[in-house]
């Protein structure tokens, strides 16, 4: 498997913002999501495309106003490109409610941004009876709002689109297997991409670029990339020169914990009777992210994917002023050390990274694993 | 045969030459100016001929530091993390702690018993509490780096500089001036910032006896102190601490090419 095989999600991702416009003037109604706790299975049972909103690395210059600097590069970047108009397609926002910063976002935006709905779901903490009753009364009163705007939800079309979303994450996490069996030979970089064009294309296409990309179903090869095998940690990564750069300073990268990554596809769906009980069942047992679990979930399951995929280390990277996965950071380091598993954390800006000193610190973390 | 250590940092190159048996023969220190590669191909020369070594007789060459990429007839670059460690603990065989406070970053880096990097920490965002901050408070003061140390420890009266930016510090430094605070007062102060800067990298590695201290900045002798007050112990300084990465480089030099036979 080569780059030309990533090479039409680059694409999907050069060109979302015409191909997205061309949908919506199609008639197709586009709602944005930011956190991957959203529930996109509801988004698209009601008849719209569920399509991630992404900041990426600029220089902002609508944003830092209503910005203000201690919100995450994501959300700034994000904002800005909202009201630079490169987000025009959307009807609105639905947002899983995470972290603080994506909340008082959502409110930026209504504020800011004509659309037809912005909408966050509380999402409960921890698994309970009344915790499920709950979701369920947030997952109906979004089906009620989206009704009002012209939305078709019916169980019949929630159970397609698990169906469709399952189909999906269970291609990708068999590209995770072939990445953890060492038998991937595409760089992260290009891994990420397969990933983000996900975000912005619609699932039925998507899942159509997957099934065409023969390498990901079918048979491969052993790889012949070499380094040393690391697992990269965190929120978003939207700049794939950091993976790049982890991997051109002596670094293999064969598993991640992040929201462009693992976060989105596991569980691929869950169980009960009805689809509306699988829909509960996946978003309780979603893979853990530090807005809605504790450390001491997420170590184990952070251990487990090192396990999986022979990682020797751990890299994390921070969205800038990311409280949630800042503040869990010392009691990952401090579990990891205990288990003499090396880590290193980097911070991630608007404008991307200090290359120069990054690369010094990258390659001395990979000569003390060596 | 010979071993070549080449160190290009952000204010000063240094090469350290080393024959078969590990022994410095030569080192030459200089300043980096814009251009690195010609900094290290000058280093390089200039070490040479104070060796009285031919080009032809060095057998293996490690190039460090943050200019190590333009070192073309380097056979293998190596950060300068990597090459202080090693250094320190050739110097210093008990050393478990490295506080490196170099030209624009500080690293302390912890090594276990056989003398591997086992972890290390190093300023990421701003030069502030470098080498650089420390040149631009000694023009600010108008006194030599050299006189910064000995004369920092005649201070009677605690002060303290509350910018962390070197700019904002300048500032702060050129109004105490005016108000005709005594130098050593303001140097002691100076010290001080730059001891708190590096406070948080030691504790994100935790600081293990002994210390060795490396890096141009080793020569103030006023940080030191300030450092071996805030570690409780002894500090070894190497008599040349700005050489130590040199040296580390030149010593890999020589187990790599011990390797490649
Ligand atoms: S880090 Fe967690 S809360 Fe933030 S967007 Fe990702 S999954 Fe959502
Ligand atoms: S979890 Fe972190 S990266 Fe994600 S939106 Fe919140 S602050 Fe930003």
């Amino acid at each position: 498997m080569s780059s030309e095989l990533a090479a039409r999600f680059h694409d999907a991702i050069e060109n979302q913002e015409p191909r997205l416009r061309t949908l919506a003037a199609q008639g197709r109604r586009i709602l944005g999501y930011f956190c991957t706790y959203t529930p996109v299975e509801l988004i698209h049972a009601s008849g719209f495309v569920p399509v991630r909103v992404m900041g990426g690395v600029r220089t902002l210059t609508k944003a830092d106003t209503l910005a203000p600097s201690f919100l995450c590069p994501y959300m700034r970047a994000a904002l800005d490109k909202a009201l630079s108009g490169e987000y025009g397609f959307l009807s609105g926002i639905v947002q899983g409610y995470t972290c603080d910063a994506a909340c008082g976002a959502v409110r930026i935006w209504e504020r800011n941004i004509p659309g037809e709905i912005y909408h966050t779901i509380a999402l409960p903490y921890c698994d309970s009876p009344s915790s499920r009753r709950f979701l369920l009364s947030e997952i109906d009163a979004l089906t009620v709002k989206l009704r009002a705007i012209g939305g078709t939800f019916s169980e019949q079309s929630l159970a397609d689109a698990i169906e469709l979303y399952g189909k999906i994450r269970r291609l990708i996490l068999k590209l995770y297997q072939i990445r953890y069996d060492e038998r991937l030979s595409i760089q992260a970089s290009d891994f990420l991409a397969i990933i983000q064009a996900g975000f912005m294309t619609p699932p039925e296409d998507y899942l159509r670029m997957l099934e065409d990309s023969a390498p990901i179903t079918g048979p491969s090869v052993a790889s012949e990339r070499g380094g040393t095998r690391v697992l990269v940690s965190g929120s978003l990564v939207e700049d794939p020169k950091i993976l790049d750069l982890i991997e051109e300073s002596g670094g293999l990268i064969v598993a991640d914990d992040l929201c462009t990554g693992i976060r989105n596809f596991e569980p691929v769906s869950g169980f009960g009777l009805d689809p509306i009980q699988r829909l509960i069942d996946r978003y309780m047992n979603r893979a853990p992210c530090p807005c809605r679990s504790r450390v001491s979930d997420r170590a184990p399951f952070i251990e487990h994917l090192l396990e999986r995929s022979g990682a020797q280390g751990v890299i994390f990277l921070f969205q800038k002023y990311c409280t949630p996965h800042l503040a869990d950071h010392p009691s990952l380091v401090e579990h990891f050390k205990a288990k003499e598993i090396p880590s290193i954390a980097v911070e991630m800006e608007e404008t991307g990274v200090n290359e120069g000193q990054l690369r010094t610190r990258l390659e001395a973390f990979f000569e003390m694993l060596r | 045969m010979y071993f070549v250590g080449i160190d290009v940092g952000s204010l000063s190159t240094e090469t350290v030459i080393l024959d078969h048996a590990g022994a410095v023969v030569s080192y030459h220190i200089s300043s980096t100016g814009a251009n690195s590669r010609t900094a290290g191909e000058k280093s390089f020369a200039a070490a040479l001929a104070s060796g009285g070594i031919a080009q032809s007789e060095v057998n293996f060459t490690v190039a460090t530091g943050y200019g190590r990429v333009s070192i073309p007839f380097a056979d293998k670059t190596v950060t300068e993390i990597t090459c202080h460690a090693r250094g320190a603990v050739h110097l210093f065989p008990a050393t478990q702690t490295i506080i490196d406070v170099g030209g624009q970053d500080s690293k302390v880096i912890s090594v276990s018993q056989d003398g591997k990097v086992a972890d290390f920490s190093m300023n990421d965002k701003c030069a502030a509490g470098t080498g650089r901050f420390l040149e631009v408070m000694a023009r600010a003061l108008e006194i030599g780096l050299d006189r910064m140390g000995p004369l920092s420890m005649r201070s009677t009266r605690d002060i303290s500089i509350s910018s962390m930016c070197t700019v904002f510090a300048e500032s702060e430094v050129i109004s105490l001036v005016a108000r005709a605070t005594p130098k050593e007062d303001i140097l002691n102060a100076i010290h001080q910032s730059i001891c708190n800067r590096l406070a948080p990298l030691m504790d994100a590695v935790g600081i293990r006896m002994e210390v060795t201290m490396t890096g141009g900045v080793a020569k103030n002798t006023g940080i030191v102190e300030k450092i071996r007050e805030k570690v409780g112990g002894r500090i070894n300084v190497p008599e040349e601490p700005q050489i130590v990465g040199a040296l580390g480089a030149a010593l890999i030099a020589r187990d790599m090419s011990a390797h490649a036979q």
